[in-house]
């Protein structure tokens, strides 16, 4: 059963995915984005990632995928700007990497005994947004921190990129 | 559940450099949009005053001996750190320095530019203290997106969107690659603290996480196979960008490098070094034969750095103390130098509008001091006695010789005549073409501040390399361990000139 | 719970789901199906009026929007960040406020400059 739930989750994950950078109408892409968020949401879910899932859907569905139509709008794409020259290339590259996975797969054999350990049993205990909280301020305050930072130069980036008609006086 | 941090005054001191910078560039920032009408050279001032304040504390830090490990060793500050730190705060130092009259061609955002320049040397700063995975990935990240804006700050300039653009879909694609290669890492291992992936055994899935992560940062430091980016963007960046991106990035990956290959993947050096090896000859040649047909300046430069990355590579390559102190030491006159050569180029730029070679004909007629500088940063790099990219290349050359990397050594004498045939080229449009135009150039005087430090720095570190080598010898005491002779100091039959 | 293979406690979320996706299905299909079909070019314009297109309907959008959009962004990754900190609140006490409040006083740094630099007008 669980297999099965990883299998429809990551095959229609990887189908959405082809179909971002595959289809011509850049809304298509960007719908099929959204199918694509959900699901990954679906996977974290299955791992009990709740958290992680919740965000998925909140950030990514939510907000990004809300830049993203507006990127699209912006540029006003029409179909036929589309670049496929390197279509080619691509399929090589792709093939190449895909037959390193398989290799990589076959060689690990799906042995059980090399997965990480699972989440301490301190989790089923307390949630999971609690355990991430824990961490989140305590091992990873540096990263958490320099988070901020890079939102500041973000923000900050992109009024200076879009902004155009603020003269500095 | 309990929450573990204890954070004394004494871890926070460990942080006390990057306390200071973030307060600053927050002070600058808030400074400019508050008092909109300060003259942005002033907010130049403020910065600089800021990041020698830092500096000092660094150099404290050095000398205090002060060290020691935060957050579970994820943030380590030891002298490898603090060497790479001084490095970058004092390159960010003299571009802020070097930009002032360049910052008059904004239209726009003049302010933000040095609050922007200042951020990314605080990302460089903690890349040069990460010690896990998770710390590579966030600050790279941080100290590439106040480039990803600064790249393309000349917005009226199709040349600078353009390299913006470039380096922005560049960038995020070696993002990617840098995120899947720690996923596949920490899948694999389940740890992401380097000294606890030493213990690893090489599984397939390490072993492409590993290529990946350093695909990626390949691409920061602009090594062969991902070079693509470094031309169009060094060539439509502004030119104080150019010049902190073909430094300060590369300082900092280098950083993480070292501690990745001498830490974490120790036990697989004959691997790694193979790699090396061949990213190394690839740079070095394809930079310097591409370099002779550039037209344009930074284009040169930009070519020439990649040809300088592949030198820096050997040292790396050699895999031991020695070589990772010739490696510092190489940075420190690269630093220098190429610094120097853009500080001519940005000031020769100011006046003519223009980055063409052609341009620089007669240059001695114009502005000797400028012409004479030129001399000396090309002829340092290019590694000619008694300048400090000479003893650099000694001492890289001579860490490969200790670990029999004669093919490596060779490609690399080869190199260093190629790349001193191209140099020599605008040294001679310089001194013996005449000038279209024979008025005399004006420099400012931060500009000349600039150019004087490179020039002291490059003479300094050719005739009396002594005390740099110390330091650098200092800096890399962590890796004495590493397999390989342990050259604590250079052989006295290497130092000529005074040492 | 937490260590089932399969979480079946999202089995009602999933079933919400089901729902909406079978109420728009079913909706289409019965109206496509109710509705008679007689379709002619003068119908088929997007006014019946007969009344001209002035020009298409897809204009680029101003760059304003996209400034808005990238700000929401920013600070709803903000207030991810801001959950899991009040679910541990209590635990994390006096010093995970300091860490709360020294993150968002940097954030809050790019929103004061945002809005001096009028990115928030909409003129």
């Amino acid at each position: 059963m669980a297999q099965l739930l990883f299998f429809y989750l990551a095959g229609v994950i990887v189908l959405t995915a082809i179909l971002v950078v595959g289809l011509r109408n850049p809304i298509y892409s960007v719908l099929s984005l959204l199918i694509m968020f959900f699901h990954v949401a679906g996977l974290y879910v299955s791992l009990h990632a709740e958290f992680l899932a919740a965000v998925q859907i909140i950030v990514y569905a939510g907000a990004i995928l809300v830049l993203y139509l507006f990127v699209v709008m912006l540029l006003n794409v029409k179909r036929e700007d589309r670049y496929h020259y390197q279509f080619p290339i691509g399929a090589l590259l792709g093939v190449a990497i895909l037959t390193e996975a398989v290799v990589l797969a076959i060689q690990r054999g799906y042995s059980e005994d090399v997965v990480p350990s699972p989440p301490t049993s301190e989790l089923s205990f307390t949630g999971n947004t609690e355990a991430i909280g824990e961490s989140l301020f305590t091992t990873y305050l540096l990263p958490f921190e320099i988070a901020s930072l890079i939102l500041l130069v973000a923000m900050i980036g992109a009024i200076i990129l879009a902004k155009k008609d603020i003269l500095t006086r | 559940m309990k929450f573990t941090l204890t954070m004394s005054g004494a871890d926070l001191l460990l942080l006390l450099p990057e306390i200071l910078l973030t307060t600053w560039l927050c002070v600058v920032l808030a400074v400019d949009f508050v008092w909109p009408q300060l003259r942005k050279d002033r907010l130049a001032y403020l910065s600089v005053g800021g990041l020698a304040v830092v500096l000092v504390t660094l150099f404290w830090f050095d000398l205090a001996g002060i060290s020691g490990t935060l957050f579970k060793h994820m943030f380590v500050v030891d002298r490898l750190a603090i060497f790479f730190k001084i490095l970058i705060v004092g390159t960010t130092l003299l571009v802020i320095l070097a930009s002032m009259d360049y910052v008059r061609r904004f239209r726009f955002f003049r302010g933000e530019y040095y609050f922007l320049v200042l951020m990314s040397a605080l990302g460089m700063m903690f890349m040069s203290s990460a010690n896990d995975l998770l710390s590579v990935f966030i600050t790279v990240e941080f100290s590439t997106f106040g480039f990803y804006v600064l790249v393309a700050y000349l917005r009226q300039d199709l040349a600078s969107n353009e390299a913006g653009l470039k380096f922005f879909i560049l960038g995020i694609f070696a993002a990617g690659l840098l995120a899947y290669g720690i996923s596949l890492v920490y899948g694999e291992t389940g740890k992401i603290v380097f000294s606890d992936i030493a213990s690893a055994s090489a599984t397939p899935g390490l072993v492409i996480g590993f290529l990946l992560i350093f695909a990626a940062l390949g691409f920061k430091i602009g090594a062969v196979p991902f070079h693509a980016w470094i031309p169009d963007t060094y060539h439509g960046a502004p030119t104080p960008i150019t010049a902190f991106l073909s430094i300060a990035p590369k300082v900092a990956a280098f950083a993480i490098l070292l501690r990745m290959l001498f830490v974490s993947l120790a036990t697989f050096k004959p691997a790694w070094v193979v790699l090396l090896v061949a990213v190394s000859i690839l740079s070095m040649t394809y930079g310097n034969i591409v370099a002779i047909a550039q037209r344009n300046i930074k284009r040169l430069l930009a070519y020439s750095g990649i040809a300088q990355i592949g030198n820096v590579l050997i040292g790396l390559a050699a895999g031991t103390k020695m070589g990772s102190d010739a490696m510092l030491f190489y940075l420190l006159t690269y630093l220098f130098a190429n610094l120097g050569a853009f500080a001519v180029v940005i000031a020769v730029g100011n006046v003519i509008r223009s980055d063409e070679i052609e341009d620089y004909s007669g240059l001695n007629r114009r502005s000797p001091f400028l012409a004479f500088a030129m001399l000396v940063f090309l002829l340092s790099l290019a590694g000619v006695p008694p300048l400090a990219g000479f003893i650099g290349k000694i001492y890289i050359f001579l860490a490969a010789i200790d670990e029999g990397l004669y093919t490596l050594i060779v490609v690399g004498l080869i190199n260093v005549v190629i790349a001193l045939y191209y140099y020599l080229v605008i040294v001679k449009k310089m001194y013996i073409n005449e000038p279209v135009d024979p008025s005399p150039l004006r420099i400012s005087g931060p500009m000349t501040a600039v150019v004087y430090v490179g020039l002291a720095g490059t003479i300094i570190l050719g005739i009396y390399p002594r005390p740099f080598i110390d330091w650098v010898v200092g800096a890399t005491l962590m890796f004495s361990n590493l397999v390989g002779p342990t050259a604590s100091v250079l052989p006295p039959t290497v130092l000529p000139f005074g040492g | 719970m937490a260590n089932e293979a399969v979480p079946l406690n999202y089995i009602p979320i999933l079933l919400f789901m089901a729902i909406v996706v079978a109420f728009a299905v079913i909706s289409l299909l019965i109206g496509s199906i109710a509705r008679p079909s007689h379709p002619y070019p003068a119908k088929l314009t997007p006014y019946e009026s007969g009344s001209p297109l002035f020009s298409d309907a897809r204009v680029p959008f101003p760059m304003r929007y996209y400034i808005i959009a990238m700000l929401f962004v920013i600070f709803d990754i903000e207030f991810v960040f801001l959950f899991p900190w009040a679910v541990g609140f209590k635990q994390l006490g006096l010093l995970g406020l300091l860490e709360m409040g020294l993150f968002i006083g940097i954030l809050l740094v790019g929103y004061w400059y945002a809005w001096k630099k009028g990115a928030l007008e909409w003129e």
